[in-house]
C-alpha cells in the first residue's frame, strides 16, 4: 500500500470511535477543559508512534521481527500475548461499531448484536480482500468523514455559546485534564501497535516516511477530537456534553438550519458507519494476521474463526454501552494497551539488538 | 490469494447479504397512514402530584390535500394520559389512538407554570434521553392557563398548531421582544451554575374568537434557577434582558421624545462587553452595551425637530434612556429572583475563576443577587430615516408625512 | 458421462484441427490445385473456377467487387492471354502463394487466387466487396457537438478510421484470432510509446489464453477476456465511436477491433471511463464538469433513489420533514400493499415496458412505452393500487440511469437497486448505507486489467486527478496516469 493508504488506515484506525466516543470522557473525567487532554496525550503517543514507524520501516513488521528476534518459541510467545491483547481491543471495537450505529439511529428498533455483526460482516470481507483493498476503501472514507466532522462542527456554531467553552487556557490544569490520559492513550497508541503489524504490506518507498505517516495519523487524530470536544462545550456547556453517551450525534440532533437543514444524523450515519467499518477492518487484520503467524497459516479459516470468535464475545460480554465502557477503562487501559506497548517495545528492542550484534 | 480461488468474490457478496437478511426482524418497520405527528406537547399537573401529558397529534389523513380535497378523518387529534412520570404518561399516551405515535417532529413543548415550579429536570429527563425526541423543540411556559387548555384552544390553527407555534417564536426572535429557548439549550443551561435558563411564556388569543383568527401570544419571559421557575420578566424588561444579552435581533422599540411625541427605533445591532472587576465586596459587573439603531417611526415630532442639528442627539438620549432603564430593571427583578438569565457568572468563572470558585456555591442564592452592576449603553444612529417634513408650505407631501399642516419656517 | 463426452470431443476437434493443419500446409504443385481447393471448402456454389488460357482464376462470388475482376482480371487475362504465364496486371497488390492453406486464405479474404497450370504457387489479388454499411453515427452514442462518424462491421474500414485519425508511425495494430473456427480476425490497436508493456503483454497474455472458439460481436470477445471481473461492472470498455477509441489510444490504452463488428473494446476500463464521454472535450471545462457533475448525480439518484424512498417511509420517517411527510402519508392513503412491495413491483414493471419496447419495431416500440408508462401508470395511481411518490421516484431514477454513458454501468445500477431495496426495507438508512459499502468495497477489490477500478481517486494518482472530474484546460492536460511513463512530463 502506498504512504496515503497507510495514513488513511491508521487514521480510520483511530478516529471514528475516538471522535465518537471519547468528547464524553474527556469532559466527564476532565471537565470543561477536557479537551485539552487529546493534544497533551498525544505527545508521548506520536513519540511511540515515531520509533515504531522508523524502526518498522527499517526492520519490517513487528511480527516478523518477533519470530527473527526472538526466535521461534519466544517469538510465537509474544504473539500469543500480542494476540490476546489485540483481541481484547479487538471485542471492545466490535461492541463500540455496533453502538454507534445503534444510537445514530433514531426510530429503528434494531437490536446492537444485529447491528454488531453487521458491522462485523463487511469488515470481514474487507480483510478477505486484502490490506491493499483495506486501503483503498480507506483512502476514499478518510476524506468524507473530515469533511462531515468539520461540517457538523461549522453548522452548530450558530448555537454556540463561546462563553461557555472559555477560557482557553484554564487557569488550573494541575489534576482534571490529566485524568483521562489514560483513556485516551487507549486509541491514540492504536497507530503504534497497528502500524508496527501492517508495515511489510507498505510500499518500501513509503516504509521511510512510516514514522512521519504514523504520527501524522495521531496527530490528526488529536487535534481534531480536541477541537470538536471544545466546539461540544461551546454548544452544550460542559454538563451537557459530559451526560452525552455520544454527544457528537446529540449535537448533530441539534442541528436546525431551517426546515430542511435538520435531521442530519442521515448523513452522519452512513459515513460513520464507512469509517467504523474500516476501523473493524483494520483491527481484524492485524489480529488474523497474528493468529496465522502463531498458528503457522489457514488464512481464511483463522480469518473466519476470528470474526465469529470477536463478534460472539462482544455481543455476549457487552449488554450495555456501560459495560464497554468499563471494558475501555479497565481491560484496554490497564493491560491490553500495557501488553501491546511492551510487545512492540521487545519485539523492535530485540530486533534492534540483533541488529547491533550483527553489525559489530 | 487462496480464499479467492475457493469462494469468488461476488459470491462472498452474495453471502454477505444472504446473513444480512437473515438477521432481519423488520424492527422500528411503521407504516405512514398509519402514523401520528405529534406536533405540540402539554405537560401539567394532575390529581395525586402525577403528570398529565396532552399531545396534539397530526393525522396525516384528516389533513387537507395538496389538489384541496380532503382526505377524511380528523386534522388534529388532542389526546391526554396521567402517570407518575412523564416517561410514563407518553408510553400510555400509544393506548389512547389508533395511530402510532411519532414524536420525532414534535415542534413545542409547553409545561404549566405549576410544573415549571415544581422543577422540571424531572418531566424532561426522558426526553433528553430518548433519541425519539428531538431536542430542537421550543420550551414554553403557559402563562395564565393550563398547558392542556393551550393545546385545545390552538386545535383549530391552520395548517397546525405546531407549526403556527413555532412560526410565531421563530419571527418573535427577529421582530419582537419574545424570547423562547430550544429544549436542548434549556436543559444545558439549568445545569448551569452562572448561566440560567430563561424562556418565553405563551398563551393563546381568543380574544376575536375561535377559528382562522386564533393566535399565540407570547407573553413575557419565565426565569429560572436551574429547573425551577422562580419569576417572570414583562414585555419591556424581556426587551431590556434581549438587548443586554446580545440576543436582540431587529426588535423595534418606542423612545418617548420630551414633549410627548415618540420616536420608533429598529435594532440592528448589539455588541454586549462584560467586565468583571473587583470591589469591596466582591466582583462587580460592568455591563455595557453597544446598540446600532435605525430610526423607522416618529410620532408627533415638532414641524422643526429634523431640521435641527441636535436630532440626533436628542433620540439618542432618549433611546439609551429606554434601554438602560429596561435593562436596569431586567436585572433587577433577574436579581431579586437569584436566576442568573444574564450570564454574569460565567463571564465571573472565565474574567476571576478564583473568585468564582469560591463563590459558586452560593451564586444563586445570595452571590448574584447582591452583586453590583453598572449599566452603560451607547446608542449609534445609523439612519434617520429618509422622510422629513416638507420645506415649503405649499408641499402637498405634508398631509402624506404626518407632518402638521403650515409652513416650515427656517428651511 | 457428459464431462466423458465433451472431453472426447475436444480431442475430436484437436486430431480434425490437426489434420487440417497438415492438410492445408500441402504446397500448390500446379497439377490439380483447383480440385483441391474445390474439395477442401466442401464445393461451395458461390466459388468460380475460371479457366483463361493455361490460367485459372478462382474467387468467391458472394464477396468480390464483381466490376473489377472483370476490369482488372479478366478483360486483361483474355487480352493479353496466348501463353503469357501471368497477365500484366493494373495492380501492384499482388500476394504470393505458397500453399493450399494460403489459397483458401486467399479466397475467403476476397481475394481472386490464380492458378497456373503445371506451375507450382500462385498469386492472389484482393478485389473485396463485402456487404457493408454506410459510416454513420452510432444512435446510442450521439452526441452534440464532435464528429458525427461511427465504427462498422468491417475491420479494414475500421483501422482505416483509425489510421486516417492518427497518421502517425507510432500507431501500431496487429492482427488477433478472435474466433478459432469461424476464423474471426480482429485487431489489437495502440500507440507504441504510449501505451504501457506491461499492459499490452497483459492484453496480449489475456487474448492467448481466452482463445475464444467463436466471436459473433466484440462483446463476446469482452467476455472471454475477462470473465470474472466483467461481471457486475465493466471492466472492458466499449464504444462505436473512433474518436473515442482516438482519444483513449492517446490516454495509453488498447483498443481491440473485431471483424463483424462496430463496437471497439478499450481496456483498462475504470469505473471514471464510465462517466466521461468525447463531448467532455469538445466543450469548455467548466461545462465538462457541470456534465460530469450531472451523471454522478444521475449516478447516485440512479442506485439509490428508489432504495433510499423505502427506507424513509418505511423505518426513518424521523429524517422526513413534516410537510413531505403529509404528503407522502395521504398519496399513500387505501393503496394496499406496503411501499417497499410497491417499489419492487414498479421497478419490475418498468424494466418490463423497456424490454418490450425494445423488442418492437421503432415508432411501434416509443408507442407502447409510453402508453405503458403513462396511462398504466396513471390508471394504477387513479384505481389506489400504487401511489404517487412511488411512481415519481421510479420514473425519475428509471431516467436517470439514462444519463450514464455507458449501458452496462446502466445495467448494474439497475440491478443493485433490488437488494438495496431489500436492505432498506429490513434495516432502512442503516441497511442501504450498509449495501453501498458493500458496492464500494466490491468496487476497491476490483481492477481492470492490473488497473484499480476506482484509479485515480483509489488509490490516490494526482496526475489522473486532472481528467477525472474537473478537465484540465486542454493546452494544460499532461499525459494521462495510464500512459507510459518514458517521456514523463509531456503533455498529450
Amino acid at each position: 500500500m502506498t504512504n496515503g493508504q497507510f495514513f488513511a488506515l491508521m487514521f480510520l484506525a483511530v478516529f471514528p470511535t475516538m471522535a465518537m466516543l471519547l468528547p464524553g470522557d474527556l469532559v466527564r473525567l476532565g471537565g470543561r477543559y477536557g479537551w485539552w487532554t487529546p493534544l497533551l496525550a498525544a505527545m508521548p503517543a506520536i513519540v511511540a508512534a515515531w520509533l515504531t514507524g522508523t524502526l518498522g520501516g527499517r526492520v519490517g513488521d513487528s511480527v516478523s521481527v518477533a519470530m527473527r528476534g526472538l526466535g521461534r518459541v519466544a517469538g510465537r510467545a509474544l504473539l500469543l500475548v500480542e494476540w490476546l491483547a489485540l483481541g481484547a481491543y479487538m471485542v471492545v471495537v466490535i461492541r463500540e461499531s455496533g453502538e454507534i450505529s445503534a444510537v445514530t439511529l433514531v426510530t429503528a428498533n434494531i437490536p446492537v448484536w444485529v447491528l454488531t455483526v453487521l458491522s462485523a460482516l463487511p469488515a470481514a470481507l474487507l480483510v478477505w480482500f486484502g490490506p491493499v483493498v483495506l486501503g483503498r476503501t480507506a483512502i476514499l472514507i478518510w476524506p468524507v468523514l473530515v469533511f462531515m466532522y468539520a461540517g457538523v462542527l461549522a453548522a452548530i456554531l450558530p448555537s454556540t455559546h463561546l462563553i461557555w467553552a472559555l477560557p482557553i487556557v484554564p487557569h488550573d490544569m494541575r489534576f482534571a485534564t490529566w485524568q483521562p490520559v489514560l483513556r485516551t492513550w487507549v486509541w491514540e497508541a492504536e497507530p503504534t501497535f497497528l502500524g508496527g503489524v501492517l508495515m511489510n504490506h507498505v510500499q518500501v518507498t513509503a516504509r521511510k516516511s512510516a514514522g512521519r505517516t504514523l504520527v501524522w495519523a495521531v496527530a490528526v487524530s488529536a487535534i481534531l477530537t480536541a477541537l470538536g470536544t471544545w466546539s461540544m462545550v461551546a454548544e452544550a456547556g460542559p454538563r451537557g456534553v459530559a451526560v452525552g453517551a455520544l454527544p457528537i450525534l446529540d449535537l448533530v440532533n441539534r442541528i436546525a438550519l431551517g426546515p430542511f437543514v435538520q435531521h442530519l444524523q442521515s448523513v452522519v450515519l452512513p459515513i460513520e458507519t464507512m469509517g467504523t467499518v474500516v476501523k473493524v477492518g483494520v483491527f481484524l487484520w492485524v489480529w488474523s494476521r497474528l493468529g496465522q503467524r502463531i498458528v503457522g497459516g489457514w488464512t481464511t479459516i483463522v480469518l473466519v474463526v476470528e470474526t465469529i470468535v470477536g463478534t460472539s464475545l462482544a455481543v455476549a460480554l457487552f449488554p450495555s454501552v456501560l459495560a464497554v465502557d468499563r471494558a475501555t477503562y479497565f481491560w484496554l487501559a490497564r493491560w491490553a494497551l500495557p501488553a501491546l506497548i511492551g510487545s512492540i517495545v521487545v519485539a523492535y528492542g530485540a530486533a534492534t539488538i540483533q541488529r547491533g550484534r550483527g553489525r559489530t | 490469494m487462496t480464499g479467492r480461488r475457493v469462494v469468488s468474490r461476488l459470491a462472498a457478496l452474495t453471502t454477505m447479504l444472504v446473513t444480512a437478511l437473515l438477521l432481519t426482524g423488520c424492527w422500528g418497520v411503521a407504516p405512514m397512514e398509519k402514523t401520528g405527528l405529534v406536533a405540540l406537547m402539554g405537560i401539567d399537573m394532575a390529581s395525586g402530584n402525577r403528570y398529565r401529558v396532552t399531545v396534539a397529534v397530526i393525522n396525516p389523513l384528516g389533513l387537507p390535500t395538496p389538489t384541496g380535497g380532503t382526505a377524511g378523518g380528523t386534522p388534529e387529534l388532542l389526546r391526554s394520559a396521567v402517570a407518575s412520570t412523564t416517561a410514563e404518561a407518553v408510553r400510555r399516551l400509544s393506548a389512547t389512538t389508533y395511530l402510532n405515535l411519532d414524536f420525532t417532529h414534535v415542534k413545542g413543548i409547553v409545561v404549566s407554570e405549576q410544573v415549571a415550579r415544581m422543577g422540571l429536570a424531572a418531566p424532561l429527563e426522558f426526553m433528553a434521553r430518548s433519541p425519539q425526541f428531538l431536542e430542537t423543540s421550543w420550551l414554553y411556559v403557559a402563562h395564565g392557563e393550563s398547558a392542556a387548555t393551550i393545546l385545545s384552544d390552538s386545535q383549530q390553527m391552520t395548517p397546525d398548531a405546531g407549526e403556527v407555534l413555532a412560526g410565531t417564536t421563530a419571527w418573535a426572535q427577529h421582530l419582537f421582544p419574545g424570547y423562547a429557548d430550544r429544549l436542548f439549550t434549556f436543559l444545558n443551561q439549568m445545569q448551569t451554575v452562572g448561566d440560567e435558563p430563561a424562556t418565553a411564556g405563551v398563551g393563546v388569543d381568543t380574544s376575536q374568537g375561535k377559528g382562522p383568527t386564533l393566535a399565540f401570544r407570547l407573553t413575557g419571559t419565565a426565569m429560572f434557577r436551574a429547573d425551577r421557575l422562580v419569576g417572570w420578566l414583562d414585555e419591556s424588561q424581556t426587551f431590556g434582558w434581549l438587548v443586554a444579552t446580545g440576543r436582540a435581533k431587529q426588535q423595534t422599540f418606542v423612545a418617548p421624545a420630551s414633549d410627548g411625541g415618540a420616536f420608533t427605533l429598529q435594532l440592528l445591532g448589539v455588541r454586549r462587553r462584560i467586565r468583571i472587576t473587583h470591589g469591596a465586596s466582591g466582583p462587580q459587573a460592568e455591563i455595557r452595551v453597544d446598540v446600532k439603531v435605525a430610526v423607522v417611526a416618529t410620532e408627533r415630532a415638532p414641524a422643526d425637530f429634523w431640521a435641527s442639528p441636535a436630532a440626533s442627539q436628542v433620540v439618542r438620549a432618549s433611546a439609551v434612556e429606554v434601554l438602560t432603564t429596561d435593562i436596569r430593571a431586567a436585572l433587577q427583578v433577574a436579581q431579586s429572583a437569584g436566576a442568573d438569565i444574564f450570564s454574569l457568572g460565567e463571564y465571573v468563572r472565565v474574567q476571576d475563576p478564583a473568585d468564582w470558585y469560591r463563590m459558586r456555591g452560593r451564586w444563586n442564592t445570595s452571590a448574584f443577587g447582591h452583586m453590583p452592576a453598572s449599566v452603560q449603553v451607547v446608542v449609534n444612529i445609523s439612519a434617520l430615516g429618509k422622510k422629513f417634513c416638507p420645506q415649503s408650505p405649499s408641499d402637498t407631501r405634508s398631509a402624506a408625512v404626518g407632518c402638521p399642516p403650515g409652513a416650515v419656517p427656517g428651511f | 458421462m457428459k464431462r466423458e463426452w465433451g472431453h472426447i470431443a475436444d480431442r475430436c476437434e484437436t486430431v480434425l484441427e490437426h489434420i487440417r493443419a497438415v492438410w492445408t500446409d500441402l504446397p500448390l504443385d500446379g497439377r490439380d490445385d483447383a480440385e483441391r481447393l474445390w474439395e477442401t471448402l466442401g464445393g461451395p456454389p458461390d466459388l468460380v473456377i475460371r479457366n483463361i488460357g493455361d490460367m485459372r482464376v478462382l474467387y468467391l462470388t458472394t464477396i468480390v467487387d464483381h466490376r473489377r475482376i472483370e476490369e482488372a482480371v479478366i478483360r486483361p487475362l483474355t487480352i493479353g492471354s496466348g501463353g503469357a504465364p501471368f497477365p500484366q496486371m493494373l495492380t501492384a497488390e499482388l500476394s504470393t502463394l505458397r500453399t493450399l492453406g494460403d489459397a483458401i486464405d486467399a479466397l475467403l479474404a476476397a481475394k481472386v487466387v490464380f492458378l497456373s497450370q503445371g506451375r507450382a504457387g500462385g498469386l492472389a489479388m484482393p478485389v473485396q466487396q463485402w456487404p457493408q454499411r454506410e459510416l454513420q453515427e452510432p444512435p446510442a452514442e450521439f452526441i452534440a457537438r464532435g464528429p458525427h462518424v461511427g465504427f462498422v462491421e468491417n475491420l479494414d474500414t475500421n483501422v482505416a478510421l483509425l489510421r486516417h485519425a492518427i497518421p502517425e508511425p507510432s500507431l501500431r495494430w496487429e492482427h488477433i484470432a478472435a474466433g478459432q473456427r469461424t476464423g474471426t480476425k480482429g485487431a489489437l490497436v495502440y500507440i507504441d510509446g504510449l501505451v504501457r508493456p506491461n499492459l499490452l503483454a497483459r492484453v496480449r497474455r489475456h487474448l492467448r489464453r481466452a482463445a475464444p472458439s467463436f466471436t459473433l460481436d466484440s462483446a463476446m470477445l469482452a467476455q472471454w477476456l475477462a470473465p470474472r471481473s466483467n461481471i457486475l461492472f465493466p471492466t472492458i470498455g466499449t464504444t462505436e465511436r473512433p474518436d473515442r477509441v482516438v482519444a483513449a489510444l492517446l490516454e495509453g490504452r488498447v483498443a481491440i477491433l473485431v471483424t463483424g463488428s462496430p463496437t471497439a473494446l478499450l481496456v483498462p476500463n475504470v469505473f471514471a471511463h464510465l462517466l466521461h464521454v468525447p463531448e467532455d472535450y469538445y466543450q469548455t471545462p467548466i461545462s465538462a464538469l457541470t456534465n460530469r457533475l450531472i451523471r454522478i448525480l444521475g449516478l447516485l439518484v440512479a442506485a439509490g433513489a428508489s432504495p433510499l424512498l423505502v427506507a424513509l417511509t418505511t423505518i426513518n420517517h424521523d429524517l422526513i420533514p413534516e410537510r413531505l411527510f403529509v404528503a407522502i402519508a395521504q398519496a399513500r392513503r387505501g393503496v394496499p400493499i406496503p411501499i417497499a412491495v410497491e417499489v419492487l413491483v414498479l421497478e419490475v414493471t418498468i424494466e418490463v415496458i423497456r424490454e418490450a419496447g425494445v423488442r418492437l419495431p421503432g415508432p411501434v416500440g416509443q408507442s407502447v412505452a409510453i402508453i405503458g408508462a403513462v396511462v398504466v401508470g396513471q390508471a394504477a395511481v387513479m384505481s389506489g393500487l400504487i401511489s404517487a411518490p412511488a411512481v415519481v421516484v421510479v420514473s425519475l431514477a428509471f431516467i436517470a440511469s439514462f444519463v450514464l454513458p455507458s449501458t452496462d454501468l446502466v445495467m448494474t445500477m439497475r440491478l443493485m437497486r433490488y437488494p438495496l431495496i431489500v436492505l432498506a426495507t429490513v434495516f432502512g438508512l442503516y441497511g442501504l448505507t450498509w449495501g453501498l459499502l458493500l458496492a464500494l468495497i466490491y468496487l476497491c477489490a476490483l481492477d481492470s486489467f492490473g488497473v484499480p477500478y476506482l484509479a485515480p481517486v483509489s488509490p490516490l494518482r494526482p496526475r489522473g486527478l486532472q481528467d477525472t472530474l474537473w478537465r484540465r484546460p486542454l493546452p494544460r492536460l499532461r499525459r494521462s496516469f495510464l500512459a507510459s511513463g518514458a517521456q514523463r512530463g509531456q503533455s498529450r
